[in-house]
């Protein structure tokens, strides 16, 4: 089932949307952060200037960070900041076709979005297995 | 219906099943790429063949419990995927986060 | 050596309900409910291979051993079916 505009986007750009960035506000954040990359924002900072609820920035902010892709402060700030030089030409290899083709990439972020639910069950079921796991606050 | 017909009804059932949930397993694989699966689709294949061959030989007391090879084959590849699962899962948690 | 190749299978069995079903308690994913209630059967099926060739060889529990395997592998089959999407 091809969508319209796929065929423009690179391979390592669709790898690196499909491993790194699950939501729209992610994106936007990604995008916001590198496009001010010598401030630091908070989630509030980042929610004011996106018009997204403090939770769901705090959320992204935290992946985002948990991916090598921002450096995280003290305080809960965050900058962008990727982890090594073949991140950052990832991340600038993303932002161009992302710029020539923004139809093609929400298209294939939709479709990971499917994926990640439909794979969801899976992952659990391999997950279980894991002997001894951290147990979390909720048990 | 006698029990032999019954019996040999089941355990053919059981070999179509499992020949399918390898294969759901195996799916699981081919989207994941966790060796597991790999373990549980073989590990159900064998479990199959296990069952068929029940119906198709005819087994004697004293040596039956060959017929049952297959059946700790798959249980011990079962096992030795749930061991090299959590081998990897000890060696790689930073890269849980990607998927 | 037979009766200990029939407990490990059991053995595994349970091994593998517990994990799936403590899985499914934490995650409530329903293929890991459907997926513990077959590996709970296999349990079954390996305990009463047990029974019927070590413990009580005279009667034949063959139908039943694999009726309840059978009912395992249908549940099995349901849950991959219907949570697969």
């Amino acid at each position: 089932m091809r969508r319209e505009g796929n065929h423009e986007i690179p391979a390592e750009v669709r790898e690196f949307l499909k491993g790194n960035i699950e939501s729209y506000e992610q994106l936007e954040i990604l995008l916001l952060l590198r496009g001010h990359s010598d401030q630091r924002w908070t989630p509030e900072s980042v929610g004011e200037k996106l018009k997204l609820p403090n939770p769901a920035a705090a959320e992204a902010l935290d992946q985002l960070g948990r991916r090598n892709l921002l450096d995280v402060g003290v305080g809960l700030s965050f900058r962008y900041a990727p982890g090594n030089p073949n991140v950052a030409a990832l991340v600038e290899g993303f932002v161009q076709a992302y710029d020539a083709n923004r139809l093609g990439i929400m298209n294939l972020m939709n479709t990971n979005a499917i994926d990640r639910v439909r794979t969801g069950a899976m992952h659990l079921f391999a997950d279980a297995f894991i002997l001894g796991r951290k147990r979390d606050k909720n048990g | 219906m006698s029990m032999g017909v019954m019996k040999l009804v089941i355990w053919g059932a059981l070999a179509m099943s499992s020949w399918v949930a390898g294969l759901f397993f195996l799916r699981f694989w081919r989207s994941s790429r966790d060796r597991l699966f790999v373990c549980m689709a073989v590990a159900f294949w064998l479990l199959g063949i296990n069952w068929l061959s029940l119906a198709l030989m005819h087994w004697i007391p004293e040596t039956r419990h060959q017929a049952y090879i297959l059946r700790l084959l798959a249980f011990v590849l079962i096992i030795a995927g749930v061991v090299d699962k959590n081998r990897r899962a000890v060696v790689a948690p930073a890269l849980r986060g990607r998927r | 050596m037979a009766e200990l190749v029939y407990f490990l299978c059991a053995a595994t069995s349970i091994g593998c309900a517990i994990l799936l079903f403590r899985g499914y308690r934490r995650s409530q994913t329903r293929l890991l409910f459907w997926s513990s209630l077959c590996f709970m059967g296999l349990a079954l099926n390996n305990a009463l291979l047990l029974v019927d060739l070590v413990i009580v060889p005279e009667v034949d529990l063959s139908t039943a051993r694999s009726g309840v395997a059978l009912v395992a592998m249908m549940v099995l089959l349901f849950g991959l079916v219907w949570e697969s999407r």
